[in-house]
């Protein structure tokens, strides 16, 4: 019995060891990245009937990609698909093989470093499509009024308040194969994070292109520490269709191993 | 000294022998086939009853058919309080954790499995039949999955496949320590997980799509299924057939997919020619396990390899048949070829009367 006792509690402590010495890797030295996000990128887990036993907060991150160019005000047109068109040399360059890709329809998912943007570039451009969107769907009205008109003003106009005030500026931006390619590329940009996520490539045989699926981030919530609990233990989570503003922020760091942690909370308005 | 080489099993089969010979005695006697002195019966009634009394004390067996009834209530109680206990841990951290500070979390999440671990051990020690020490041990088990995934939550931690080699270390060695079939079920699942999911990350998958090419399971049953011819498993009741069974499993249900679904397989032939291939080696193996099964009287590769061999016969036949062929003879044909499979056990099964007969009289 002693040498099973001795096994288990090398087995029990030093994996505990191992795992707390990852997280203490992660966090010593300077952060590979820090923002203040709000509600809008970090939403509150859905009081669901699972959920409610669950006395722990976590938050989940929620990017996005570029919608793709449109001047309908059709919501399905506004979707962010995470679906990317890619070249053959691009798809090679993520480590997946293109001739494989094309032949065989099951090709497994691999990780892949992410960068994502935050309130930049492509927060402004998406933000713009919707104005275009809205004065497009206003000139229509103007011109022919109609109740499909009428309908489509009311859609744009939800649509540009929900880019203005609810919905995430996190945008995917790029992924490479390693990490290095990404942190040379955007070593001075402060708004771009580098995490790990999943991706999936497939070939459209009837477009003749290929695509790569942006599946899920390897880290898709953060924890809150007790100590942060109190700004978001009193709310409950929005749905998409509520359009209020961020009811809090919190600062975040990544770390050598790309894992984020949360170093303050704090709440917007009363 | 003798005894102690004995697993629980192989007592409890010694006591059922006892009772099966007192009882052929009896019927002996009673037809007049044969008869033993008085002093002979004595002497081996006073034999038996001291040998049953020694392995009673010393293994805990049933010695009568009350006590084994028992003996069935108390380990179906044991295994779904295990089970109960286990889940209940997961749903008492889930349900306070919210107001605890982090460093309490992870003190309670360390300490949990450590101190089950020392509790089970003990009540191995001081038990006879271990059935509070094996519930102990799961729930250690538990609690050490609970206590990584939960650090893995806390502190943000990247999903590794690594979690899988330490549960399944902690789970073997458990289940040898208490001699506790289920965690070692558990322990062999997390092995064979593990090093699927190795094996998936050098083609360059993500460790979790490991399920996706079913090919990776073939090397961990290979491996699950020489371990127990090389390591000696006298002591622990059931181990090898656990070991063989789980073997057959992630062996066959693998072939049994890539017989349907051959577009998945890490082979670069065409769908087709793939789902052929696999088709005919799951007739092969299957009758090869239960060949091999029959040699080597391992019943439960032989059942194994039974389920297995009708599983690839019937979706074959739904394959062929099921779109084109009325019901009503699709299920007659499945019934002609139970009754062909009925005759052949029949005649397998009375040519080896027929040699156990000659061997007798010869």
């Amino acid at each position: 019995m002693k040498k099973y006792l001795l096994i288990g509690l090398f087995i029990l402590i030093g994996t505990n060891l191992t795992a707390l010495g990852g997280v203490a890797y992660n966090r010593m030295g300077e952060a590979t990245a820090q923002l203040t996000l709000t509600e809008r990128e970090l939403s509150l887990p859905y009081n669901n009937r699972a959920e409610k036993e669950n006395s722990g907060i976590s938050l989940s991150i929620n990017w996005r990609t570029s919608s793709r160019p449109t001047t309908t005000s059709s919501s399905s047109n506004h979707f962010s698909s995470q679906d990317l068109k890619i070249t053959e040399s691009e798809l090679n360059d993520l480590g997946f093989d293109a001739f494989d890709v094309e032949r065989n329809s099951w090709v497994e998912s691999r990780e892949l470093y992410w960068a994502l943007e935050f309130d930049g570039d492509l927060y402004l451009a998406e933000l713009k499509k919707a104005e275009l969107n809205y004065q497009t769907a206003v000139a229509s009205y103007e011109e022919q009024p109609s109740d499909i008109n009428s309908r489509d003003i009311r859609n744009s106009k939800k649509r540009l308040q929900r880019e203005r005030i609810s919905n995430s500026r996190l945008f995917f931006l790029e992924a490479a194969g390693n990490y290095d390619t990404l942190a040379d590329k955007f070593s001075q940009q402060q708004n771009i994070i580098i995490v790990k996520g999943l991706a999936k490539p497939y070939y459209n045989k009837i477009q003749n292109n290929y695509h790569l699926r942006l599946k899920y981030l390897s880290v898709r919530n953060i924890m809150v520490p007790l100590e942060y609990t109190e700004v978001l233990s009193s709310l409950t989570s929005n749905y998409y269709i509520d359009i209020i503003p961020p009811r809090y922020a919190v600062d975040i760091k990544w770390g050598s191993r790309l894992e984020p942690w949360i170093v303050d909370a704090k709440e917007l308005i009363k | 000294m003798e005894e102690k080489q004995f697993s629980q099993a192989d007592a409890q089969c010694r006591v059922d022998q006892i009772h099966a010979f007192q009882q052929e005695m009896a019927e002996l006697e009673n037809d007049g086939v044969l008869a033993i002195s008085p002093e002979q019966t004595t002497k081996v009634r006073s034999y038996h009853t001291q040998l049953l009394q020694r392995l009673s004390s010393t293994y805990d067996v049933d010695i009568s058919i009350q006590s084994k009834q028992f003996t069935l209530g108390m380990k179906i109680a044991s295994l779904f309080g295990a089970l109960a206990m286990a889940i209940s841990i997961f749903f008492l951290f889930y349900q306070f954790w919210g107001y605890i500070s982090t460093q309490i979390q992870v003190a309670i999440l360390i300490t949990a499995p450590v101190s089950l671990l020392f509790l089970s051990l003990h009540l191995a020690q001081k038990e006879k039949s271990a059935y509070f020490s094996k519930i102990a041990a799961l729930v250690s088990l538990s609690c050490f999955v609970l206590n990584l995934s939960m650090l893995g939550q806390i502190f943000n931690i990247t999903p590794s496949p690594n979690a899988f080699a330490v549960w399944a270390g902690f789970a073997i060695l458990l289940a040898y320590a208490c001699n506790a079939r289920l965690l070692l079920f558990f322990g062999i699942l997390s092995i064979c997980s593990f090093i699927a999911m190795k094996i998936g990350t050098w083609s360059g998958m993500y460790w979790l799509s490991f399920g996706e090419r079913p090919e990776n399971f073939f090397i961990p049953s290979l491996l699950i299924f020489i371990l127990p011819q090389l390591v000696n498993h006298q002591r622990f009741s059931g181990f090898e057939v656990i070991y063989r069974v789980m073997a057959m499993i992630m062996l066959f249900l693998p072939i049994l997919i890539l017989s349907n679904w051959g577009k998945i397989s890490y082979l670069s032939w065409s769908a087709d020619s793939i789902e052929g291939f696999y088709q005919l080696i799951g007739f092969l193996l299957s009758v090869s396990a239960i060949w091999l099964g029959i040699k080597r009287h391992w019943g439960e590769l032989t059942h194994t390899g039974n389920v297995f061999f009708i599983l690839f016969l019937y979706t074959k036949f739904f394959d062929w048949w099921w779109d084109w062929m009325p019901k009503y003879i699709f299920f007659f044909v499945l019934g002609l070829s139970a009754l062909l499979a009925l005759m052949i056990f029949k005649r397998i099964r009375l040519s080896n009367l027929s040699n156990v007969s000659k061997g007798d009289a010869s």
